[in-house]
Protein backbone atom coordinates (compact mmCIF):
# COMPACT_ATOMS: atom_id res chain seq x y z
CA UNK A 1 0.00 0.00 0.00
CA UNK A 2 2.92 2.40 1.11
CA UNK A 3 4.47 1.61 -2.48
CA UNK A 4 1.32 2.24 -4.57
CA UNK A 5 1.06 5.19 -2.73
CA UNK A 6 4.56 6.59 -3.22
CA UNK A 7 4.46 5.48 -6.80
CA UNK A 8 1.19 7.23 -7.49
CA UNK A 9 2.80 10.63 -6.24
CA UNK A 10 5.44 10.09 -8.43
CA UNK A 11 3.47 10.58 -11.25
CA UNK A 12 0.98 12.71 -11.74
CA UNK A 13 -0.62 13.42 -15.10
CA UNK A 14 -0.52 17.40 -16.07
CA UNK A 15 -4.34 17.85 -16.60
CA UNK A 16 -5.09 16.21 -13.13
CA UNK A 17 -2.87 18.78 -11.44
CA UNK A 18 -4.39 21.61 -13.29
CA UNK A 19 -8.09 19.62 -12.12
CA UNK A 20 -7.27 19.79 -8.66
CA UNK A 21 -5.87 23.00 -8.55
CA UNK A 22 -9.08 24.96 -10.22
CA UNK A 23 -11.14 22.22 -7.97
CA UNK A 24 -9.53 23.69 -4.98
CA UNK A 25 -10.18 27.03 -6.03
CA UNK A 26 -13.75 26.51 -6.70
CA UNK A 27 -14.30 24.85 -3.86
CA UNK A 28 -12.79 27.53 -1.54
CA UNK A 29 -13.24 30.26 -3.38
CA UNK A 30 -10.67 32.67 -3.15
CA UNK A 31 -7.88 30.80 -2.03
CA UNK A 32 -3.81 31.37 -0.29
CA UNK A 33 -1.35 29.42 -2.25
CA UNK A 34 -1.14 26.86 0.99
CA UNK A 35 -4.85 25.81 0.78
CA UNK A 36 -4.28 24.98 -2.44
CA UNK A 37 -1.02 23.50 -2.23
CA UNK A 38 -2.95 21.11 0.40
CA UNK A 39 -6.01 20.62 -1.92
CA UNK A 40 -4.18 19.85 -5.04
CA UNK A 41 -1.40 17.85 -3.30
CA UNK A 42 1.92 19.70 -4.44
CA UNK A 43 4.91 20.62 -3.21
CA UNK A 44 5.24 24.47 -2.80
CA UNK A 45 7.53 25.51 -5.43
CA UNK A 46 5.59 23.01 -7.93
CA UNK A 47 2.36 25.10 -7.30
CA UNK A 48 3.80 28.37 -7.56
CA UNK A 49 5.13 27.59 -11.32
CA UNK A 50 1.48 25.93 -11.60
CA UNK A 51 -0.29 29.50 -10.55
CA UNK A 52 2.01 31.45 -12.87
CA UNK A 53 1.27 29.42 -15.71
CA UNK A 54 -2.52 29.20 -15.03
CA UNK A 55 -2.63 33.06 -13.77
CA UNK A 56 -1.02 33.82 -18.05
CA UNK A 57 -3.24 31.19 -19.37
CA UNK A 58 -6.51 33.61 -18.17
CA UNK A 59 -7.32 30.26 -15.46
CA UNK A 60 -7.01 31.74 -12.24
CA UNK A 61 -6.15 35.37 -11.20
CA UNK A 62 -4.11 36.40 -8.45
CA UNK A 63 -5.76 38.55 -5.45
CA UNK A 64 -3.52 40.71 -3.44
CA UNK A 65 -5.29 42.00 0.05
CA UNK A 66 -3.46 43.31 2.86
CA UNK A 67 -0.08 42.09 1.74
CA UNK A 68 -1.74 38.31 1.24
CA UNK A 69 -2.46 36.78 -1.88
CA UNK A 70 -5.42 34.78 -2.82
CA UNK A 71 -6.09 33.24 -5.78
CA UNK A 72 -9.40 32.88 -7.69
CA UNK A 73 -11.14 31.59 -10.65
CA UNK A 74 -11.45 33.51 -13.52
CA UNK A 75 -14.94 33.27 -15.96
CA UNK A 76 -12.49 31.07 -18.29
CA UNK A 77 -10.99 29.14 -15.59
CA UNK A 78 -14.49 27.88 -14.02
CA UNK A 79 -15.48 27.11 -18.01
CA UNK A 80 -12.10 25.20 -17.92
CA UNK A 81 -12.64 23.24 -14.85
CA UNK A 82 -16.42 22.32 -16.09
CA UNK A 83 -14.88 20.78 -19.12
CA UNK A 84 -12.74 18.84 -16.98
CA UNK A 85 -14.82 17.18 -15.24
CA UNK A 86 -17.28 16.37 -18.21
CA UNK A 87 -13.78 14.90 -19.95
CA UNK A 88 -12.73 13.23 -16.72
CA UNK A 89 -13.77 9.98 -17.53
CA UNK A 90 -12.44 9.84 -20.87
CA UNK A 91 -8.69 11.01 -20.14
CA UNK A 92 -9.18 8.35 -17.11
CA UNK A 93 -10.15 5.27 -19.72
CA UNK A 94 -7.07 6.43 -21.86
CA UNK A 95 -4.46 6.47 -19.31
CA UNK A 96 -4.59 9.89 -18.17
CA UNK A 97 -4.57 9.86 -13.88
CA UNK A 98 -6.88 12.35 -12.38
CA UNK B 1 -15.25 -17.15 -49.55
CA UNK B 2 -16.81 -15.63 -52.76
CA UNK B 3 -20.49 -15.21 -52.37
CA UNK B 4 -20.37 -17.28 -48.97
CA UNK B 5 -22.31 -15.75 -46.32
CA UNK B 6 -19.75 -16.22 -43.40
CA UNK B 7 -16.87 -13.72 -45.86
CA UNK B 8 -19.84 -10.93 -46.01
CA UNK B 9 -20.58 -11.45 -42.26
CA UNK B 10 -16.63 -11.33 -41.16
CA UNK B 11 -16.54 -8.04 -43.36
CA UNK B 12 -19.68 -6.41 -42.36
CA UNK B 13 -18.43 -6.38 -39.03
CA UNK B 14 -14.81 -5.70 -39.45
CA UNK B 15 -16.03 -2.29 -41.67
CA UNK B 16 -18.68 -1.53 -38.70
CA UNK B 17 -16.29 -1.83 -35.84
CA UNK B 18 -13.85 0.21 -37.56
CA UNK B 19 -15.86 3.16 -38.47
CA UNK B 20 -17.83 3.57 -34.87
CA UNK B 21 -14.28 2.94 -33.74
CA UNK B 22 -12.69 5.88 -36.06
CA UNK B 23 -15.53 8.00 -34.58
CA UNK B 24 -14.82 7.22 -30.90
CA UNK B 25 -10.92 8.04 -31.67
CA UNK B 26 -12.04 10.81 -33.62
CA UNK B 27 -14.24 12.36 -30.53
CA UNK B 28 -10.98 11.64 -27.78
CA UNK B 29 -9.01 13.27 -30.01
CA UNK B 30 -11.40 16.30 -30.45
CA UNK B 31 -11.93 16.37 -26.81
CA UNK B 32 -8.03 16.24 -25.64
CA UNK B 33 -6.89 18.16 -28.10
CA UNK B 34 -9.64 21.14 -27.35
CA UNK B 35 -9.02 20.75 -23.70
CA UNK B 36 -4.83 20.58 -23.85
CA UNK B 37 -4.97 23.65 -26.10
CA UNK B 38 -7.19 25.87 -23.19
CA UNK B 39 -4.72 24.95 -20.30
CA UNK B 40 -1.24 24.59 -22.56
CA UNK B 41 -0.51 20.82 -21.85
CA UNK B 42 1.87 20.10 -24.51
CA UNK B 43 1.61 16.02 -23.68
CA UNK B 44 -2.59 16.12 -23.90
CA UNK B 45 -2.36 17.34 -27.27
CA UNK B 46 0.15 15.09 -27.90
CA UNK B 47 -2.19 12.06 -27.36
CA UNK B 48 -5.04 13.80 -28.79
CA UNK B 49 -2.99 13.82 -32.23
CA UNK B 50 -1.96 10.15 -31.43
CA UNK B 51 -5.64 9.10 -31.41
CA UNK B 52 -6.23 11.56 -34.72
CA UNK B 53 -3.47 9.68 -36.54
CA UNK B 54 -5.14 6.38 -35.02
CA UNK B 55 -8.58 7.41 -36.19
CA UNK B 56 -7.16 7.68 -39.70
CA UNK B 57 -5.63 4.75 -39.45
CA UNK B 58 -9.00 3.19 -38.95
CA UNK B 59 -10.66 4.33 -41.80
CA UNK B 60 -8.22 3.09 -43.84
CA UNK B 61 -9.22 -0.20 -42.28
CA UNK B 62 -12.55 0.24 -42.94
CA UNK B 63 -12.10 1.56 -46.63
CA UNK B 64 -10.23 -1.77 -46.53
CA UNK B 65 -13.60 -3.98 -45.18
CA UNK B 66 -15.72 -1.87 -47.34
CA UNK B 67 -13.41 -2.86 -50.55
CA UNK B 68 -13.43 -6.43 -49.74
CA UNK B 69 -17.15 -6.22 -49.49
CA UNK B 70 -18.06 -4.33 -52.39
CA UNK B 71 -15.11 -6.81 -54.58
CA UNK B 72 -15.52 -9.99 -53.06
CA UNK B 73 -12.68 -12.20 -54.30
CA UNK B 74 -11.75 -16.67 -53.45
CA UNK B 75 -8.79 -16.02 -51.10
CA UNK B 76 -8.66 -19.73 -52.09
CA UNK B 77 -8.28 -20.03 -55.99
CA UNK B 78 -6.67 -16.32 -56.00
CA UNK B 79 -3.89 -18.04 -54.12
CA UNK B 80 -3.62 -20.63 -56.65
CA UNK B 81 -3.50 -17.81 -59.50
CA UNK B 82 -0.58 -16.06 -57.94
CA UNK B 83 2.12 -16.26 -60.65
CA UNK B 84 4.91 -17.09 -58.00
CA UNK B 85 3.09 -19.17 -55.17
CA UNK B 86 4.74 -22.25 -56.23
CA UNK B 87 7.71 -21.22 -57.36
CA UNK B 88 8.27 -19.51 -53.64
CA UNK B 89 7.29 -22.87 -51.76
CA UNK B 90 10.20 -24.22 -53.44
CA UNK B 91 12.62 -21.90 -52.62
CA UNK B 92 12.04 -22.26 -49.24
CA UNK B 93 8.92 -20.88 -47.96
CA UNK B 94 5.73 -18.48 -48.55
CA UNK B 95 4.07 -16.56 -46.00
CA UNK B 96 0.82 -16.40 -46.87
CA UNK B 97 -0.76 -13.02 -46.93
CA UNK B 98 -3.65 -13.61 -44.19
CA UNK B 99 -6.10 -11.01 -45.47
CA UNK B 100 -8.68 -12.77 -47.07
CA UNK B 101 -10.42 -10.01 -48.46
CA UNK B 102 -7.93 -9.41 -51.87
CA UNK B 103 -4.60 -10.95 -50.91
CA UNK B 104 -2.71 -8.35 -52.98
CA UNK B 105 -5.26 -5.89 -54.12
CA UNK B 106 -6.25 -2.76 -52.59
CA UNK B 107 -7.92 -3.66 -49.77
CA UNK B 108 -4.96 -5.87 -48.40
CA UNK B 109 -2.51 -2.68 -49.46
CA UNK B 110 -4.77 -0.58 -47.21
CA UNK B 111 -4.07 -2.59 -44.66
CA UNK B 112 -0.71 -2.19 -44.76
CA UNK B 113 -1.39 1.53 -44.71
CA UNK B 114 -3.49 1.17 -41.90
CA UNK B 115 -0.55 -1.39 -40.19
CA UNK B 116 2.21 1.26 -40.73
CA UNK B 117 -0.33 4.28 -39.16
CA UNK B 118 -0.94 2.15 -36.10
CA UNK B 119 2.64 2.27 -34.51
CA UNK B 120 2.74 6.26 -35.42
CA UNK B 121 -0.13 6.57 -33.59
CA UNK B 122 0.81 4.62 -30.42
CA UNK B 123 4.66 6.66 -30.74
CA UNK B 124 2.53 10.02 -30.63
CA UNK B 125 0.28 8.72 -27.06
CA UNK B 126 3.68 7.30 -25.76
CA UNK B 127 5.22 10.88 -26.40
CA UNK B 128 2.10 12.28 -25.30
CA UNK B 129 1.60 10.26 -21.85
CA UNK B 130 5.92 11.24 -21.23
CA UNK B 131 4.77 14.66 -21.22
CA UNK B 132 2.05 14.40 -19.30
CA UNK B 133 3.87 12.06 -16.60
CA UNK B 134 7.24 12.92 -14.96
CA UNK B 135 8.57 9.69 -16.21
CA UNK B 136 8.07 6.55 -18.52
CA UNK B 137 9.95 3.93 -20.22
CA UNK B 138 10.04 2.34 -23.11
CA UNK B 139 9.23 -1.31 -24.54
CA UNK B 140 11.65 -3.40 -25.90
CA UNK B 141 11.88 -4.43 -29.63
CA UNK B 142 12.16 -7.79 -31.39
CA UNK B 143 14.07 -8.99 -34.40
CA UNK B 144 12.19 -9.24 -37.66
CA UNK B 145 12.24 -12.79 -38.93
CA UNK B 146 14.54 -13.72 -42.05
CA UNK B 147 11.83 -15.36 -44.53
CA UNK B 148 10.45 -15.24 -47.65
CA UNK B 149 7.32 -13.41 -47.19
CA UNK B 150 4.23 -12.45 -49.32
CA UNK B 151 4.33 -8.86 -50.65
CA UNK B 152 3.85 -5.91 -48.09
CA UNK B 153 3.59 -8.53 -45.57
CA UNK B 154 7.50 -7.49 -43.93
CA UNK B 155 5.43 -3.67 -43.33
CA UNK B 156 2.82 -5.59 -41.39
CA UNK B 157 4.65 -7.62 -39.35
CA UNK B 158 7.00 -5.11 -38.87
CA UNK B 159 4.11 -2.53 -37.87
CA UNK B 160 2.65 -5.03 -35.35
CA UNK B 161 6.40 -5.63 -33.72
CA UNK B 162 6.61 -2.07 -33.30
CA UNK B 163 3.23 -1.37 -32.51
CA UNK B 164 3.49 -4.12 -29.41
CA UNK B 165 6.71 -2.62 -28.17
CA UNK B 166 5.38 1.18 -27.97
CA UNK B 167 2.24 -0.13 -26.77
CA UNK B 168 4.20 -1.92 -24.09
CA UNK B 169 5.64 1.62 -22.77
CA UNK B 170 2.03 3.28 -22.93
CA UNK B 171 1.23 0.28 -20.47
CA UNK B 172 4.00 0.45 -18.20
CA UNK B 173 3.57 4.21 -18.84
CA UNK B 174 -0.20 4.73 -17.97
CA UNK B 175 0.18 2.24 -15.26
CA UNK B 176 2.80 4.00 -13.15
CA UNK B 177 0.91 6.90 -13.88
CA UNK B 178 -2.07 5.20 -12.05
CA UNK B 179 -4.12 5.55 -15.45
CA UNK B 180 -6.54 3.08 -17.11
CA UNK B 181 -4.32 0.46 -18.82
CA UNK B 182 -7.47 -2.06 -20.50
CA UNK B 183 -7.97 -0.54 -23.60
CA UNK B 184 -3.99 -0.63 -24.21
CA UNK B 185 -3.83 -4.14 -23.35
CA UNK B 186 -6.55 -4.85 -25.63
CA UNK B 187 -4.75 -3.53 -28.25
CA UNK B 188 -1.51 -5.03 -27.47
CA UNK B 189 -3.09 -8.39 -27.85
CA UNK B 190 -4.86 -7.21 -30.83
CA UNK B 191 -1.29 -6.77 -32.69
CA UNK B 192 0.04 -10.52 -31.30
CA UNK B 193 -2.72 -12.07 -33.09
CA UNK B 194 -2.22 -9.94 -35.95
CA UNK B 195 1.67 -11.01 -36.06
CA UNK B 196 0.46 -14.54 -35.35
CA UNK B 197 -1.81 -14.62 -38.47
CA UNK B 198 1.05 -12.97 -40.71
CA UNK B 199 3.60 -15.57 -39.32
CA UNK B 200 1.73 -18.57 -39.98
CA UNK B 201 -0.45 -16.67 -43.18
CA UNK B 202 -3.57 -17.75 -40.85
CA UNK B 203 -6.88 -15.43 -42.13
CA UNK B 204 -8.60 -16.59 -38.84
CA UNK B 205 -6.28 -14.80 -36.25
CA UNK B 206 -5.05 -12.14 -38.67
CA UNK B 207 -8.96 -11.09 -38.46
CA UNK B 208 -9.64 -11.58 -35.16
CA UNK B 209 -6.49 -9.08 -34.51
CA UNK B 210 -8.21 -6.92 -36.72
CA UNK B 211 -11.63 -7.04 -34.86
CA UNK B 212 -10.18 -6.70 -31.59
CA UNK B 213 -8.58 -3.66 -32.34
CA UNK B 214 -11.72 -1.39 -32.77
CA UNK B 215 -12.67 -3.48 -29.84
CA UNK B 216 -10.10 -1.64 -27.52
CA UNK B 217 -11.75 1.75 -28.43
CA UNK B 218 -15.26 0.57 -27.89
CA UNK B 219 -14.35 -0.50 -24.21
CA UNK B 220 -13.49 3.45 -23.38
CA UNK B 221 -17.10 4.24 -25.14
CA UNK B 222 -18.61 1.71 -22.84
CA UNK B 223 -16.59 2.83 -19.52
CA UNK B 224 -17.22 6.51 -20.37
CA UNK B 225 -20.68 5.63 -20.88
CA UNK B 226 -21.34 3.43 -17.87
CA UNK B 227 -18.62 5.23 -15.30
Amino acid sequence: MTRRTKTLSRYRSQAGIVYDILNTIAEEGPTSPTRIMYGARLPYDRLKNMLEHLEEQGLVKKIIEDDRVFYDLTPKGAEVLEELRRVRRLLRSIGIRF
Amino acid sequence: MDGHIGYYAVFTMLALLEIISAAISLIIAVKAMGIARKIKDKGLFRLGIGYAVMCVALVLGFAAALIALLYPVNPVLQLQEEPRHMEWHHLGGWRHSPWPGDRFGVSWNLVLLASVFFPISYAVILLGLSGEYVRFEQGSGEKLPGLIVAPGLMIGMASDLVSAGLLIGIIILARKGGGSVGPYIVFLASHILRLAGESVGTPLLFLAGEVLRPIALLIVLARVMLG
